[in-house]
């Protein structure tokens, strides 16, 4: 195994475009709305994060904050999968992720935070590739008048900013290793909603389409539907998720008890 | 540890009852300055030609004057014979059994004296052995045809003939095992990493194997604990290849009577060169390894990712494709995945009879196996022409890549039954599984996958494409930079460099 290394930012960074893109898009959430308050809302949470960074070295706190921290990580991963397996069960027509997940459990358990930095850096290309062929199918239905649509009703609406655990966990997970960069994963989101959110009114001209219709949206030639391509990429990422979460509350886990052991002692 | 004894008779005696029923072992009482000795080898191993005329020949010209009625005696005979003569004696003494048998055993004759404890060991050995002559497991179009021998010294003398440099360090031990196999650890000293060196020869000192009939024998040792499907070592048979990686500060570990030598520690990249990327132009040859990557991709993913399309998203093949496939599943009476299964298991079969049988038969088999593979297995409708396609097309492409055959095999298997079993989202997990056994494997602290997994920059260096030769040789690769490369990753734009 790679040693005793914490993670990296790719691997979380990962974690949260792959929750962020299972995220649905609030209806009737225009493309302006989506930027001005998505915008905002990054920035809110990037505060929050770099505030949160120095507070969680409270050592008076910080037991109490790892033991929240294990139970946040759970629900982001009970989240993670029920997301997978809704994708498996409509989609593909499988229950197989129900008996994978004990399987992952158990590899997420065994396997060090460090062991997934590689896989998170490879399956970043499958990413990239992805997005670049998606982009690529629809790019000849893209109509930019939509741009300029009046949409100054919708703005009064507010667009959902989503919270993962990755924004506030991030440094008990990382410690020294903590790039600059990684104050800026509620960007990530916002880049991913965004991303969305264009597609759909480049495509439709308003965004009161679910975000699978862009897949659907994507045809290429004699392919009749390479949605499926994209939903594997992303159940990949999905699986990977699973896997990450479960290591990273195994991790904090650990030093939770021996925070508790330290206090005790 | 028996030491020997000042008496030539009970010298004898001791090594009567190791070897006396042994055929091959000879023991020749003579007369050498004037003094009773014994001359001891192993018949075949050592040259008789060459010890009588080295020996007796030297003996009787430079005998030195004894007065009527006086005798050397033995230490005389020894220093005279050790010190001033023209003997072609080694420099150490034979002190005890232990020594005069590994002597012995390598093929040197060893002259025991009447009155000296210590024994003289003459370097005269005529080991048969197979010639240097070409592998066949490793081709190539440029470059050295040689490849290594069985004999330890031999396989050492063909690296230093290659590396004419004060660097390189060949260490031989004897491994502890019943058969008291010789084994070499060799490097460049100024490229090879001390620490690590230093616990290659730990280790391979510590080692209990029964047996070492191959270098293989020692990764248990080298790399212990948990099952793996990649392994962090390659194997060469070309002292050429051995040379090349010994250059980039690698440590190579020769076992006396095998041809390969383990080089450690090995890259998943690795698997995918050669010398001839080398010799040719780098155009051509990061075209090759492109093509190396892609077949290991297809022989390790195709049949899964076949199967799992044909039956689980039959919407990502092409219509006209689909059909085909549909009409040749429609005739035969097992499921795709437990057709594809058993397609990988005959010609697993096939290539397992095939390797392990005389070369006569092999023809045979191969003109069988053409024939239930190709023709009947279609004909009597067990089989369709895809299922057998796809898999031949794995099957030849696992050749490309002959080091990954064993991990290529295993997870190819491992991806049809997982697909199999669990559709898209078994393939989701086969892929993660392997990503995870290859990110996860490191040896001598260097990770076996690169730090960046896919490269950033992708003519910066030598990996899936290559500078041409001469840019190449402007910086030199050591293998011990891709740990510190790994080390520096993680300190680099640390956001809190001193939180603790």
């Amino acid at each position: 195994m790679q040693g005793q290394k914490k993670l990296s930012f790719s691997a979380l960074a990962l974690s949260v475009w792959t929750a962020a893109l299972a995220e649905s898009l609030e209806p009737g959430v225009s493309l302006r709305g989506m930027l001005l308050y998505g915008g905002l809302g990054a920035l809110l949470l990037t505060g929050i994060s770099a505030v949160l960074c120095v507070c969680w070295q409270q050592t008076a706190v910080r037991q109490v904050w790892l033991f929240a921290a294990v139970l946040g990580l759970l629900a982001e991963l009970f989240r993670t999968a029920t997301q997978a397996q809704s994708v498996c069960r409509q989609e593909f027509h499988s229950m197989a992720l129900i008996g994978l997940l004990p399987l992952l459990l158990w590899a997420g358990c065994r396997i060090p935070l460090s062991g997934w930095d590689a896989p998170a850096r490879v399956l970043w290309w499958f990413v990239l590739l992805g997005e670049g062929l998606c982009l690529a199918g629809i790019a000849g239905q893209m109509e930019w008048f939509h741009l300029l649509e009046s949409d100054a009703v919708q703005l009064a609406r507010l667009p959902r900013v989503p919270l993962y655990a990755e924004y506030l966990l991030w440094p008990f997970l990382m410690e020294e290793t903590a790039p600059r960069r990684i104050l800026f994963l509620p960007w990530l989101t916002f880049l991913a909603q965004v991303c969305l959110a264009a597609g759909i009114c480049l495509v439709f001209g308003g965004t009161d389409y679910p975000e699978q219709e862009l897949l659907r949206a994507w045809s290429v030639g004699i392919f009749s539907r390479m949605d499926a391509l994209l939903l594997l990429i992303w159940l990949t990422c999905a699986v990977f998720r699973i896997g990450f979460l479960c290591a990273a509350a195994g991790e904090l886990w650990k030093k939770a008890t021996n925070c508790r052991k330290g206090a005790a002692g | 540890m028996q030491q020997l004894s000042q008496n030539l008779s009970a010298n004898l005696a001791a090594l009567d009852r190791m070897f006396g029923p042994s055929a091959d072992y000879y023991a020749k009482e003579i007369t050498i300055y004037h003094c009773k000795a014994v001359i001891l080898l192993f018949d075949g191993m050592a040259s008789l030609d060459s010890l009588w005329t080295l020996l007796l020949d030297a003996a009787s010209r430079q005998a030195p004057p004894v007065q009527p009625g006086q005798c050397c005696t033995g230490m005389q005979a020894y220093e005279l014979i050790l010190h001033d003569s023209a003997f072609p004696a080694e420099n150490a003494p034979v002190e005890d059994m232990d020594e005069l048998t590994k002597r012995l055993t390598a093929g040197m004759a060893v002259l025991l004296l009447d009155g000296c404890a210590k024994g003289i060991a003459f370097s005269v050995q005529g080991l048969k052995f197979r010639s240097v002559g070409e592998p066949s497991g490793e081709g190539n179009l440029r470059g050295s045809r040689e490849g290594f021998a069985d004999l330890l010294r031999v396989n050492l003398s063909l690296l230093r003939r290659l590396i004419r440099s004060e660097q390189l360090v060949q260490e031989a031990a004897q491994a502890d095992t019943g058969m008291r196999t010789e084994y070499a650890i060799c490097y460049c000293k100024n490229k090879a990493d001390p620490a690590m060196v230093q616990r290659v020869r730990k280790t391979l000192a510590a080692a209990k194997p029964e047996l070492l009939l191959d270098s293989s024998y020692f990764v248990p040792w080298l790399l212990p604990g948990k099952a793996r499907l990649f392994t962090p070592v390659s194997y060469t048979e070309r002292p050429a290849v051995a040379a090349a990686k010994l250059c980039e500060g690698k440590i190579v570990v020769l076992v006396n009577g095998s041809p390969s030598a383990m080089v450690l520690p090995a890259l998943f990249c690795e698997n995918f060169e050669c010398l001839d990327d080398y010799a040719s132009t780098a155009v051509f040859s990061s075209f090759l390894r492109i093509l190396k990557y892609i077949s290991f991709y297809l022989t390790v993913f195709l049949p899964g990712v076949f199967v799992c399309l044909a039956v689980y998203l039959p919407e990502l093949i092409p219509p006209q494709l689909l059909y085909r496939i549909e009409a040749a599943e429609k005739a035969t009476p097992l499921p795709l995945f437990a057709e594809m299964l058993l397609v990988m298991l005959i010609l697993e079969v096939i290539r397992e009879a095939g390797l392990r049988m005389p070369q006569s038969l092999g023809h045979s088999v191969s003109l069988v196996s053409a024939l239930i593979i190709g023709d009947a297995a279609i004909a009597t409708g067990l089989m369709s022409t895809p299922v057998i396609f796809v898999a031949s097309i794995t099957a030849i492409a696992v050749f490309v890549t002959p080091s990954l055959y064993e991990p290529a095999t295993l997870l190819r298997l491992g991806v049809v039954l997982a697909v199999g079993l669990a559709g898209p989202v078994g393939l989701a997990g086969a892929f993660f599984v392997f990503l995870l056994s290859l990110s996860g494997t490191a040896c001598l602290q260097v990770p076996y996958l690169a730090v960046h997994p896919f490269p950033q920059r992708p003519m910066a260096e030598d990996g899936v494409i290559r500078r041409n030769y001469r840019r190449l040789s402007q910086k030199g690769f050591n293998i011990w930079q891709r740990r510190e490369e790994k080390e520096c990753k993680g300190r680099r734009n640390s956001l809190f460099p001193h939180w603790r």
